[in-house]
């Protein structure tokens, strides 16, 4: 007998992703981002954090002035698979205008696929979760406004837990507030 | 237009592709089988050669068990585009992969009608095949100029990868008629490159360079 095939083989997982920029107008160009991750195919944005400003993150010695960052995060539910995720956003990268080249460079895009359910995914070019996101203020604070409870599937701690314990990742301030989750 | 090789021997796939000519690879079981070698290891060769969509065929015929083989194919590299046959079965799974975003190459298209349909299942590719149409009296090429007005008039993303090349002229009409991909077997190729007014040219040429005083 065959077997039945429907929508529930396909699974779906959360996932998170994070924005920044701080080329050009940052601001404007994380929303336009915003609004590429929601023409993805089988990817559902269903909140997407407030804005905040940061530091750039510099190689120590670098005594380059480098423009603040503008960043946010935004969760979803998808039922891509992770590299199939990230090559949709490469691509917004791509037509936003940005070369990936050096690591500490300034960007008029960033996207980072963070967090894919509770899975951790090691391959060449892409790691889940994002193995620098626990360093990051400006990658664990909105993504502890907009999901609080979700835990980390490496050091098993919610968003809210590891936003509290950073230290020393430079400080960041809300530029613009989201509206339940939504910021239009 | 894309240039892929369809082939699974990995000597001609590395000459063509160090002609610069080749974007990706297209095998399927039977050129497979004629390397007498391990599946793996010719997909492994493949992969260290080729950066570009390499097409690896499934052999199963059931949805499910034909999604089952597209995960694992497609869990082998990211070039990997997997290789489904245009039947009901065939089209479920195509439309499980695009949820997943794996991509496909929807096989043995040989109607305007089927190729729609690949396209609405969010096949990758539709792979037409022209010289076996050829063969059996229709026009191989009236089915790429269809397919090509119906993809564009519905603004279908489906690339057409015409298959089954026989000859030069095949290649050509692909290319005049808007065909995103032409997967060509080694010696079409080869046959592309050639031309009796080069052989001809190159060969007064180097007779005259004798004549030149040195």
């Amino acid at each position: 007998m065959k077997r039945e095939i429907n929508m529930q083989e396909v699974d779906r997982k959360e996932i998170a992703i994070g924005i920044g920029s701080n080329l050009g107008d940052p601001l404007a160009q994380v929303k336009e981002a915003i609004l590429h991750l929601k023409q993805i195919s089988h990817l559902k944005i269903s909140k997407v954090s407030s804005f905040y400003q940061s530091k750039a993150l510099v190689p120590t010695g670098c005594t380059d002035i480098v423009p603040n960052y503008i960043n946010a995060v935004a969760i979803g539910q998808t039922s891509l698979y992770p590299q199939a995720l990230l090559d949709n956003l490469l691509s917004i990268e791509k037509h936003m205008g940005r070369c990936r080249q050096k690591k500490w460079e300034s960007r008029v895009i960033d996207l980072d696929l963070l967090l894919y359910g509770m899975e951790i995914y090691e391959r060449k070019g892409l790691q889940i979760p994002h193995p620098e996101m626990l360093a990051r203020r400006f990658v664990l604070e909105p993504l502890a406004e907009i999901k609080p409870e979700w835990i980390h599937p490496r050091v098993h701690k919610t968003m809210k837990e590891l936003a509290g314990q950073i230290f020393g990742s430079g400080d960041i301030c809300l530029i613009e507030r989201s509206e339940n989750g939504n910021f239009y | 237009m894309e240039i892929f090789i369809d082939s699974a021997d990995i000597n001609e796939i590395k000459e063509a592709y160090a002609m610069g000519v080749i974007d990706g690879v297209t095998t399927n079981p039977s050129l497979v089988a004629k390397t007498g070698r391990k599946f793996e290891d010719v997909i492994k060769d493949i992969i260290a050669v080729v950066d570009g969509p390499i097409s690896l065929e499934t052999v199963t015929l059931e949805a499910s068990s034909i999604v089952e083989e597209a995960k694992k194919l497609a869990a082998i590299h990211k070039n990997v585009v997997v290789k489904i046959p245009l039947i009901e079965e065939g089209l479920k799974a195509i439309k499980l992969c695009a949820q997943m975003g794996i991509k496909t190459n929807c096989t043995l298209c040989f109607s305007a009608n089927q190729a729609l349909l690949a396209a609405k299942a969010g096949a990758t590719y539709i792979s037409p095949f022209v010289g076996r149409l050829d063969d059996i009296g229709q026009t191989g090429m009236d089915l790429i100029r269809e397919i090509k007005t119906i993809y564009t008039n519905y603004g279908l993303k489906t690339k057409i990868l015409v298959a089954s090349i026989r000859n030069p002229i095949h290649f050509k009409d692909s290319a005049l008629m808007g065909a995103d991909v032409a997967t060509l077997p080694y010696h079409v190729i080869l046959q592309l490159a050639k031309h009796t007014l080069t052989d001809v040219g190159l060969k007064k040429f180097l007779d005259d360079w004798k004549k030149v005083p040195r």
